[in-house]
């Protein structure tokens, strides 16, 4: 008995350094840090070249612009003390301010400003939003703005010439997926390729390991803005020493390591776990709304779907308000217009849209002639959603009197059918947008030069191009308006909602702040 | 058998070109390219051809498959389109994760199913007969991803024994490393106790019934003698096709376990590439796996007669 419990007692001995008592170990470690859960790894650390959502999230973290999106998504300055503009919204003139630090510890001048913008506008950096920059678009197309010139006349000013008067210059300029980040030259290597980020931010490359983690370290001698923190914009300032962006696929395990204490931040929780977690108490669960825009695409080149009226009659077969409420577990409302809800443009009559009415499909759908045709919508398994969006939707419709199938794809099968415009419907969400001009100019213009547009209409193509030459608030109101009147009428896209996320937090942690981009922004956190 | 093998590693040559020719052309039959997913729903069409082109997917699919082959024969896998990695150092560095876990839970399940495979043959249609095949159907009726969940709930959430993401290299700090198998360990060994017990019974239950097993209980051997001298070597050939099967299979990747877990193996790896459609990591990696395949199947077969002295080589 004795040596029986003597064995006992050496078994536990061995085996203790295995369960050292739970989240508690490794307190003392943990105080630093601040662990955020990260859907997939990031793609590379050079921004806006191969990227993803997460890879922007991360870097955004480590790299620098002049102007950048404050919550309410207007721009504001960064690294730049003020912009003037010229009257003529040509000349756009950017200050830098005092003290600016790259990581290495090098200052930053207007000539770091401008060696990192012709390396980003280089065709051979194959930065994806060159485009909006050089007058890019396709064929006869002219989209973004042309930059005439980038100027330094001397260490502290940087002047950007537009070919001709822009208003979303710095609405492109504070772009979340390419930022137009200020590097140093020590970023890349002498062939020219990319090596490592040495930007400005709050928080400088730590370790990145592969398919596992990124870890960000504090940058110490980073020089803060004195105006509070709004957005991408504001004051950042790192309040813990290191940041951990962990990759956890699985939505299920990234659940139960928020529980568990593994992570300390899961961005998006799962819907469905929302009242499980709220029930449970023992975390913070704040909700916000979202600029993301999630839509049923419709192909207005189909033989079928050609008819404004086949459209007008599957969207009245569309009850938005019930698919809304299901895909967010009624936490939003629908949005039918380009323009987010619960944004400065979004006013009542954004609010409108064709309302649930099957009877008036049927007698659309008799005075076309249709004889049920098969009409199919494209969807994934990826995005839970998308899927749930077209189950509904399909069903809705076979209750209206439309013959539709679900065809579901991976998501790379997907996306490239909505890249070449081979769908009929397409169960899709846009990423966000700051600003609805960017979600008009990407659903508005020609499809044979650009075949993701989803739009063709003269004069939407006209009142959008308006918009963007007018920063007056009342004008662009009106041309929004306009706008979405003339959407109402032609229905070549059904928008459904723009959604809303929880965010799911230890309570340990201090200060995160959710906006509407839905990427998480941890200057200004702090863990107790 | 020495010849034996050299031959049979000769045959792995047309195998895995075979493997290297429908791979290349079945993943590029899949619509969808890394060109079109890096853009992204913003995509402009001049990025994305140029993007094509930077990656060289804009070049004829026959001179790809070539520039491609003709690397793989210097050894070069290329590098990986979506990260920039090099293919072969990371996927060997995945495969360690993978194989650590797998080679683990073979050998904790080999520990607890072959005697109880061996017993519930010996004592076959007992209660424990009965329990042991129960407990078996279940072990092969549950999915390991559903285990793994159920494990990270109980010692993970509640009981906060164990971590339930992420992953610590043994190499590194053994102790956490440890720590961090446990559940996903856990989780396999399920599922590979039970095929292992399952051929470990029958094959035994056969065994059993032979002459020779007879004459042995004639001379007056004990059980203990009859079972693990004389049952066991005969009967526990066929489980080591078994074991080299599920072997050649997990080493592959398990992928969903990986997911659950969080663990950066080989299957994740594979997972991940083909949605991003990273051509080149999803070539090399299946190249991989069926090179495991190949070489598990000759170990088994050169081991086999081990065991079996009728097999000759």
């Amino acid at each position: 008995m004795r040596s029986a419990l003597a064995g006992a007692t050496v078994l536990l001995a061995l085996l203790s350094p295995l369960f050292p008592g739970g989240p508690a170990a490794g307190q003392e470690a943990a105080k630093k840090e601040i662990v955020v859960q990260i859907r997939s790894d990031i793609r590379s650390t050079e921004p806006g070249v191969n990227r993803d959502a997460e890879t922007d999230t991360v870097m955004h973290h480590i790299v620098e612009s002049l102007v950048a999106f404050k919550e309410d998504l207007d721009v504001a300055p960064l690294l730049a003390a003020k912009v003037d503009v010229s009257p003529d919204q040509r000349v756009y003139t950017f200050t830098l301010r005092d003290g600016l630090l790259f990581h290495n510890g090098q200052p930053v001048t207007s000539a770091d400003v401008k060696w990192s913008w012709d390396r980003w506008l280089d065709p051979k950096t194959n930065w994806i939003c060159r485009g909006s920059f050089t007058g890019g678009g396709s064929g006869d197309e002219e989209r973004g703005v042309k930059l005439a010139s980038i100027a330094t006349p001397d260490a502290k000013t940087i002047v950007f010439t537009l070919d001709k008067p822009s208003a979303i210059f710095l609405t492109l300029m504070a772009s979340v997926q390419c930022p137009t980040a200020i590097v140093h030259k020590d970023s890349v290597n002498p062939d020219g390729s990319w090596k490592t980020p040495i930007g400005t931010g709050p928080f400088k490359l730590g370790e990145w390991k592969r398919g596992e983690y990124v870890m960000l370290e504090k940058f110490d001698k980073y020089v803060a803005r004195s105006d509070a923190q709004d957005g991408y914009a504001g004051k950042r300032e790192a309040k813990v020493d290191r940041v951990k962006f962990m990759v956890i696929a699985d939505p299920n395990a990234a659940r139960n390591a928020l529980v568990s204490g593994d992570i300390d931040i899961l961005p998006t929780v799962p819907p469905a776990s929302i009242e499980g977690l709220r029930l449970r108490g023992t975390l913070q669960l704040p909700e916000h709304e979202l600029v993301g825009w999630t839509a049923m695409l419709i192909q207005t080149n189909d033989p079928l779907l050609k008819d404004p009226r086949m459209r007008q009659a599957i969207a009245y077969a569309i009850d938005r308000t019930q698919i809304a409420q299901t895909a967010t577990h009624g936490r939003s409302k629908p949005n039918g217009s380009a323009v987010p809800a619960h944004t400065k443009y979004h006013t009542p009559l954004h609010d409108e849209w064709l309302p649930y009415d099957p009877a008036k499909t049927k007698a659309l759908l008799a005075e076309i002639g249709y004889k049920g045709e098969l009409i199919k919508i494209q969807t994934n398994r990826r995005y839970a959603n998308m899927f749930d969006n077209a189950v509904v939707i399909q069903s809705m419709l076979h209750a209206a009197g439309i013959n539709a199938q679900l065809q579901v794809l991976d998501w790379a099968t997907q996306l490239s059918n909505y890249q070449n415009g081979k769908f009929q419907l397409s169960a899709f969400a846009y990423s966000a947008r700051p600003d609805p001009y960017l979600t008009y100019d990407g659903i508005i213009g020609k499809k044979a030069a650009r075949k993701t547009v989803q739009w063709e209409n003269d004069e939407a193509e006209k009142l959008t191009q308006q918009v963007g030459m007018t920063t007056v608030q009342a004008e662009r109101q009106k041309l929004f308006d306009d706008l979405h009147r003339l959407m109402m009428k032609d229905v070549p896209i059904i928008g459904l909602y723009n959604g809303n996320t929880v965010t799911g937090l230890s309570q340990k942690i201090k200060g995160y702040r959710p906006w509407g981009m839905n990427m998480p922004i941890l200057w200004g956190v702090t863990k107790d | 058998m020495l010849r034996y093998a050299a031959l049979r590693l000769l045959a792995t040559i047309p195998t895995l070109f075979l493997v290297a020719v429908i791979v290349f052309g079945l993943i590029r039959l899949v619509p969808g390219d890394p060109a079109s997913i890096m853009i992204g729903d913003s995509a402009d069409p001049d990025m994305i051809e140029q993007v094509r082109k930077s990656l060289g997917l804009d070049k004829p699919v026959l001179v790809q498959f070539f520039v491609w082959l003709g690397n793989l024969l210097e050894g070069d896998f290329g590098r990986s389109i979506t990260t920039g990695e090099d293919i072969l150092p990371a996927m060997l560095t995945r495969l360690r994760v993978t194989a650590g876990v797998v080679l683990a839970s073979i050998v904790v399940a080999l520990l607890f199913a072959l005697p109880a495979g061996i017993y519930a043959a010996w004592r076959q249609n007992s209660r424990v007969d009965f329990a042991i095949v129960t407990g078996v159907i279940v072990a092969l009726s549950v999915p390991s991803f559903w285990v793994g969940i159920l494990l990270m709930l109980v010692f993970g959430v509640n009981l906060h024994w164990l971590p339930v993401v992420g992953y610590v290299s043994i190499g590194d700090d053994f102790i956490n490393g440890v720590r961090y198998l446990i559940l996903p360990v856990a989780a396999l060994v399920m599922v590979e106790m039970g095929t292992v017990a399952r051929m470990t019974r029958s094959s035994t239950i056969e065994v059993l019934r032979l002459d020779y097993i007879t004459h042995a209980r004639a001379k007056g051997a004990p059980e203990s003698r009859v079972l693990w001298k004389h049952a066991f070597p005969n009967a526990f050939a066929p489980t080591l096709t078994v074991i080299g099967l599920l072997l050649g299979h997990m080493l592959g990747g398990v992928a969903v376990i990986e997911t659950v877990f969080t663990l950066p193996g080989l299957g994740r790896f594979l997972v991940d590439a083909i949605s991003s459609r990273d051509y080149p990591v999803i070539q090399g990696c299946l190249l991989l796996v069926a090179l495991i395949r190949v070489m598990v199947n000759l170990l088994v077969d050169l081991l086999y007669p081990l065991f079996d002295p009728r097999v000759r080589l």
